[in-house]
């Protein structure tokens, strides 16, 4: 006859066992149900992010551009800000120049300072532009055209400002050797000319017979220093 | 009878216990479970963000300088710097000092001219930002990244 241990040893260990296992299988679903659902919700929060973040990227990058943009009312030149322009911005004009964000939280830094800013954009999304800020200034000199008549313009400015004194002869103005005035019964008065801001130019003044007079240059150069300019836009209010 | 072995109805505990099944499906159960929810907690925050600011800096920077004076003659500091080996020797120590004033401080930046680089090596793994410009001796190239 043979006496096989093993069902009644089977028998007694999962006799005695059993209700452990019980125990532990509704533990064990328990917790692991409790971490799954604590899973789902980080997952829906990472999805609502992701779904998020590049609408409010792309809302922060077109209000960067339009604030760093050569054509708009607050830049001078491409990546130069005009700084008074842009620390008089209010909610309202950062609608009209991007109307994307309009309806959103956003804010405006620059050089570190809050220049403008609606709602409260904290966790939205940043954009940073190097710029240059400043303004657009005017420099004049005196020049005696008896004494010299050539005058070499000490800052790169697009346009020039000459203002002829009193008793001045001159007929021709040339900048860089193009000419830029000229008027046979002489010059009088103020003009403006055009020259080119990659260049640093001499103007040279010609009458027919001496050059005598003065002349008054004023020239209009930026006057910037680089900084930073921060654009934060985060979810709609 | 050994003590292995376990007399019918005895309440002997068994000298091996074996570890509940239960228990070990539990833990395996949840360390997947975490495994996966750690993967979503610390996520891909914005993965092209930082690429796409890093080309705005050199985006930025490059522009900038196709319009500042040179130090010496020429046009713009960019276009003096590669317009010629001595139009670079000239520019180059100003290049890197505007380009390290334009940047923030964690990026570096590497500037290559049909007549030289200036700047730091280019990093292996990193992401970088880059920008080309066209001037009229050829093309210059802006490289930056997070240090």
């Amino acid at each position: 006859m043979t006496r096989t241990r093993s069902p009644e040893r089977w028998r007694g260990s999962e006799r005695r066992r059993g209700q452990a296992n019980l125990l532990a299988v509704a533990v064990a679903l328990i917790v692991v149900t409790a971490v799954t659902v604590v899973a789902v919700a980080l997952a829906d929060g990472a999805l609502a992010d992701a779904t998020r973040d590049p609408e409010e990227r792309r809302a922060a990058e077109r209000l960067g551009d339009r604030l760093v943009a050569g054509e708009s009312g607050t830049a001078l030149r491409a990546n130069v800000v005009n700084e008074t322009a842009v620390r008089e911005l209010s909610a309202a004009d950062l609608d009209r120049l991007a109307p994307v964000v309009a309806g959103r939280s956003v804010r405006v830094r620059l050089d570190g300072g809050t220049v403008v800013e609606r709602g409260d954009p904290a966790g939205g999304v940043t954009v940073r532009r190097v710029v240059r800020a400043g303004e657009r200034v005017e420099r004049s000199s005196v020049h005696d055209l008896g004494e010299n008549r050539t005058v070499q313009l000490p800052e790169r400015t697009p346009r020039a400002r000459l203002s002829f004194g009193v008793g001045s002869t001159v007929r021709t103005v040339r900048a860089d050797g193009r000419i830029v005035l000229h008027d046979p019964g002489g010059l009088t008065g103020t003009y403006d000319v055009r020259v080119s801001r990659f260049d640093d130019v001499t103007l040279s003044f010609d009458a027919v017979g001496d050059v005598e007079g003065s002349v008054t240059v004023s020239r209009y150069p930026v006057n910037a220093t680089a900084t930073t300019l921060e654009v934060t836009v985060g979810e709609r209010a | 009878m050994s003590g292995r072995e376990t007399a019918v109805g005895g309440h002997r505990r068994p000298r091996r216990a074996q570890l509940s099944l239960s228990a070990v499906e539990m833990a395996v159960g949840v360390l997947f479970v975490l495994g996966v929810a750690g993967g979503f907690a610390v996520g891909l925050p914005d993965p092209g963000g930082r690429e796409a600011q890093l080309n705005g800096y050199a985006r930025d920077a490059a522009t900038l300088l196709a319009d500042e004076p040179p130090m010496g003659d020429g046009e713009t500091r960019l276009s003096a710097a590669a317009g010629s080996p001595a139009g670079f020797e000239r520019e180059r120590v100003a290049l890197a000092e505007r380009l390290e004033t334009l940047l923030p401080d964690s990026v570096a930046f590497r500037l290559r001219t049909p007549q030289g680089a200036v700047g730091y090596p280019l990093p292996s793994a990193d992401p970088v930002g880059r920008t080309t410009v066209s001037t009229l001796r050829g093309d210059v190239s802006l490289w930056v990244w997070y240090v």
